[in-house]
């Protein structure tokens, strides 16, 4: 089957797990300074630490690349899980309007969510923490107002 | 039904965010704890410079006790090594035999981790300033300390810590007897904890003798419980 081409394609933002990243550079600089003080650090501890640490690297990567939202030349895609996956396409006709959510943490670190809500009363399609949603929000809009004026030279977003 | 309770009811990903938030922060709780503790009760001997040392604050004290599974790191003026089997020693990557049935082997200077137990060493590996091979002598020209590693469970007649080696604590399960002043100590699988011990150590014949001063001294056992401070 041939992969599908999107004219752009987003993931949420690392910065997402910006907690869990300082977490484990806790547990690496507290090993740090353990050794630092001259003791012996334990093999249960040093164990403990290397499974929490790629562990939490492991799942914020899954995480991450669990969910993805795409804007193809036909409308918005989101697609959710990894083993079941749901994917689900909205035409751009459907969509009313797009607002952005971003709380205080959020807006200091560059990212926060996208409500694309439509005109039937069904269940909007929330962007999750991606990277600067007001860009996101107005590619897209290009791209829909592109679309309504019947232009079809749609070209791919760098 | 309103739209914002409508989407909140049917968006998923509001859904167990704050349960998984916080199983990461207790395992992330957890793991510092495994750190701390393992490292705060780890035992044996545990780190072994002293910050300060009052000689009024402390106790003159001997004892001849087992050996427990020690690990030693950090600096070390003068060790003695009498080691019993054929093995190899590598300085400065260059391998040395110590093919003799007894070796004296004496470091001064040395910086590093030494581990061993009742019967054999374990590990020894850092940097040392120099070294006596069967009393020759070897030193680095330049006056730098060299690396110095040898092979794993090396049978030993004896190690001796001299010029007032300083140990933060001492943790074990030990058999033996402890002398302070003049009065004597029996011991039988008590818990014996030493802390900011300064003196001469020395393990022979599966016994490890030690002649010094400490701060405290608690040994707690059945019926038994001695708490010595001064």
């Amino acid at each position: 089957m041939q992969k599908r081409k999107y004219l752009l394609k987003i993931r949420r933002s690392r910065k997402t797990y910006i907690l869990i990243y300082i977490m484990m550079l806790v547990i690496i600089f507290a090993l740090g300074y353990v050794y630092y003080l001259g003791y012996g650090i334990n093999k249960i501890a040093l164990i403990a630490a290397g499974i929490f640490v790629i562990g939490a690297f492991k799942f914020t990567e899954i995480h991450r690349f669990k969910d993805w939202w795409a804007i193809s030349a036909g409308g918005l895609v989101q697609s959710t899980g990894i083993f079941d996956k749901n994917v689900r396409e909205i035409a751009f006709s459907s969509i009313s309007d797009l607002d952005v959510d971003q709380p205080f943490f959020k807006r200091i670190l560059g990212y926060g969510d996208v409500n694309v809500r439509l005109f039937l009363n069904e269940t909007s399609i929330k962007i999750i923490n991606i990277n600067r949603p007001e860009r996101f929000i107005e590619k897209l809009q290009e791209i829909m107002n592109t679309r309504r004026e019947g232009k079809n030279d749609v070209r791919r977003i760098p | 039904m309103m739209y914002e309770e409508y989407h909140n009811k049917n968006n998923p990903h509001k859904r167990n965010h704050f349960g998984r938030k916080f199983l990461i922060f207790i395992l992330f709780l957890a793991v510092l704890g495994v750190i701390f503790f393992t490292t705060i009760y780890e035992g044996g001997f545990t780190g072994n410079s002293i910050k300060e040392f009052n000689e009024n604050n402390s106790v003159k004290i001997s004892s001849e006790t087992n050996i427990p599974s020690t690990t030693l790191t950090g600096e070390h003026s003068k060790i003695t090594f009498d080691i019993s089997s054929n093995k190899e020693m590598k300085l400065e990557g260059k391998k040395i035999s110590l093919d003799k049935t007894s070796n004296l082997l004496v470091l001064e200077g040395f910086s590093g981790e030494v581990n061993f137990d009742e019967n054999s060493i374990n590990l020894l590996s850092g940097k040392v300033s120099k070294i006596y091979i069967n009393g020759v002598p070897i030193s680095n020209e330049k006056d730098v300390k060299m690396k110095i590693s040898l092979d794993a469970d090396i049978l030993y007649n004896s190690i001796s810590f001299k010029n007032n080696f300083p140990v933060s604590e001492i943790n074990f399960i030990c058999s033996g007897k402890v002398n302070v002043g003049t009065d004597s100590i029996n011991l039988n699988q008590d818990t014996c904890i030493l802390k900011n011990a300064l003196g001469e150590f020395l393990v022979k014949d599966k016994k490890l003798f030690f002649s010094g001063s400490v701060t405290s001294l608690d040994i707690k056992g059945e019926n038994k419980k001695v708490s010595i401070s001064k």
